[in-house]
């Protein structure tokens, strides 16, 4: 792939000496790797010193990379790694399992005031359920779900075989699912499946009103 | 229609089903199989729900959001030092968005900011042994994103307990962190309309001279030599990390993250530990990305090191207070004409404590393999013309035992280097 093969070409001249070259990497996946961060970790404050550590500490390692993944798998990782890290280390601060902030962004679509309330409910309740996940199930469901992975990705970043993959995903919807329900949110489970399906309608908007 | 059941079938597969992660074969067969079963019906439909509630959650990041703004990469020269390196940040230029003219005054100002602080500072003799080095907690004082980001997360909950509960640190009978040492910002420097630096000249002076690029670690004194030693710092060892032992692979982790313990090692059972190289911020470090422990350096003067190895202790307790009781903090009374020199404290995760102490066992620790978990100061002695040991760490004592109201999160270990009139001998 050409950004790969770009990749590589900014990562070899780093690890030459053109230190400067990193900033492009950063610039290429920041966000993406903040994206996971924060579905990890649901603080933005704290997912975006994660996200500046990942890159510092890629930058580090650099020498270390041998493109037996891609960069952003790898990048991924470190991620991944320090976020199991700073959950370990924040749980002892942490009195709710809820504590993250809202994103206007994810609402904005919604033009609706009620579908951007229904939207900010179901938000706080689905994050608040994951946030009661164990750390290896939220972050194979973040894996998969939200940063799009697919199995064999996951498999390598993890270090376990595709079928334990298959598994653990599974349980991990399933306990969701059941943590949901046990908090009578089982009508939002649905009503997020159509939010789903309205967000992925060109005409969502149509049924602000009802 | 009679399905045969396929061997490995269960209800996994509807996962993957839904992910379309199973091959035509298998997906054929969970097709033909779904109409029949009601029960694995009534799963997938949960299942589609559930996906449908986690899509929700997914960020969107405007393609404008700058997350990292400056790293060590930005560094013109390795062996730059922080004020030199905060007035060349802007020539990368890929993370500012301002003119270059801007971040060139602005890190003019904040040099003098830092250099008056440092005098404010040294004409104080209100606080203890640790030079400037910031720990305010977020958003007390507007700080660069990168600083705010390699704080250690620890001392940010100390921060944290400390604020909520003052009268703990009043009290000197919290869990002794390094932020004990340091005076809170409040009381550290003057009202500034600028961020405050990290480190100060003073502390960059004893630095170990952690860089980032191809120079070698170069110890500037023999009390630095047992930091150079525990972090295998050499010309081969370009960034200085990993000082027990080099993680050889990509990974970062062992491929065990199920358990808390494995957290610490990597695929080969080797104990790693991360100190921050590249931040050229002398006073602290990052956490470790293979979250074992921080690496913690700081700088102290002559003289309290002096006082410090005949067990004086003199510093408070509480973060940036001079305690009246003797026995409230680990660490003398900062004494303002006395060169700088440099201590070491290693923060060790409660869980982490085994494989952590295991390991600085073979670096010389003198602790026992039953070593009661806690607070300690150490004493670094050289061995002179031992190669294989060349250095023994000797346990001073126990720090003072803290009223934890909360469990401690990790425990510190302080590092003196020993006065070269008592390298051979006891100081305790």
């Amino acid at each position: 792939m050409e950004s790969d093969r770009e990749d590589r070409e900014l990562i070899e001249r780093v690890k030459s000496g053109e230190s400067h070259c990193f900033s492009e990497l950063v610039l290429r996946y920041e966000r993406s790797v903040f994206q996971s961060v924060f579905a990890f970790l649901a603080d933005r404050q704290e997912a975006e010193d994660v996200t500046q550590n990942v890159f510092v500490t890629a930058f580090r390692k650099i020498e270390s990379f041998e493109y037996r993944a891609s960069f952003l798998t790898w990048l991924r990782r470190i991620a991944y790694n320090q976020c199991v890290d700073a959950r370990r280390r924040s749980k002892s601060r942490r009195t709710t399992a809820v504590d993250f902030e809202l994103e206007p962004q994810q609402v904005s679509s919604l033009d609706s005031p009620e579908l951007v309330a229904q939207s900010n409910e179901l938000l706080l309740n689905v994050r608040s359920a994951i946030d009661a996940l164990s750390d290896e199930q939220r972050s194979i469901i973040i894996l998969r779900d939200l940063d799009g992975l697919d199995y064999a990705e996951i498999a390598g970043l993890l270090e376990i075989p595709i079928g334990t993959v298959r598994s653990r995903l599974h349980r991990a919807r399933c306990e969701l699912r059941e943590i949901m329900e046990k908090r009578g949110l089982a009508a939002l489970l649905n009503e997020s499946a159509a939010m789903e399906s309205l967000k992925n309608q060109p005409s969502h908007g149509r049924l602000s009103n009802g | 229609m009679d399905k045969q059941p396929m061997m490995d079938f269960d209800e996994s597969w509807l996962s993957a089903y839904l992910d379309h992660e199973l091959t035509e074969e298998q997906s054929q067969y969970v097709e033909e199989l779904l109409p029949s079963r009601p029960d694995l019906q009534q799963t997938l439909e949960g299942l589609v729900r559930v996906r449908a509630a986690i899509a929700q959650c997914k960020l969107d990041v405007p393609a404008d959001t700058r997350i990292v703004r400056h790293g060590p990469w930005d560094a013109p020269k390795p062996a730059a030092s922080p004020s030199q390196q905060s007035q060349t940040l802007p020539k990368t230029g890929w993370s500012m968005q301002s003119p270059t003219w801007l971040f060139s005054l602005a890190a003019m100002i904040l040099v003098l900011a830092t250099l008056s602080s440092l005098y404010w500072l040294s004409s104080s003799n209100r606080r203890d042994g640790m030079l400037a080095t910031s720990m305010e907690p977020k958003g007390k004082i507007a700080m660069p994103k990168s600083q705010e980001s390699v704080r250690s997360e620890a001392e940010e909950v100390r921060l944290q307990e400390l604020e909520a509960k003052p009268e703990i640190a009043a009290a000197g009978n919290s869990p002794m962190v390094a932020s004990d040492f340091v005076t809170p910002p409040s009381a550290m420097s003057p009202p500034s309309p600028v961020p405050a630096l990290r480190s100060d000249p003073a502390e960059a002076a004893s630095n170990l001279a952690f860089r980032s690029g191809q120079e070698p670690i170069q110890p500037k004194t023999p009390t630095d030599d047992f930091f150079a030693y525990f972090i295998q710092a050499d010309a081969a060892n370009k960034y200085a990390i990993d000082p027990l032992r080099r993680n050889q692979s990509e990974l970062t982790r062992s491929d065990e993250k199920d358990t808390d313990s494995s957290l610490k090692q990597n695929a080969s059972g080797d104990y790693l530990w991360s100190v921050d190289a590249d931040s050229q911020e002398f006073g602290r470090s990052t956490v470790s990305d293979t979250g074992t422990a921080i690496v913690w350096f700081r700088s102290m003067t002559q003289a309290a090191r002096s006082d410090t190895s005949s067990d004086k202790q003199v510093a408070g307790g509480s973060r940036g207070e001079l305690a009246d009781t003797p026995s409230a903090g680990p660490l003398p009374r900062l004494r303002k004409s006395a060169p700088p020199t440099t201590i070491l404290e290693i923060r060790i995760p409660v869980e982490s404590w085994s494989p952590a102490t295991a390991a600085l066992r073979e670096k010389g620790f003198e602790i026992p393999e039953d070593f009661t978990p806690g607070d300690y100061r150490f004493e670094a002695i050289e061995n002179e013309g031992d190669l294989e040991k060349p250095w023994t760490v000797r346990k001073l004592e126990a720090l003072p035992p803290a009223e934890k109201e909360r469990t401690p999160a990790y425990f510190s270990l302080i590092v003196i280097p020993a006065k070269p009139a008592t390298k051979s001998g006891s100081s305790e």
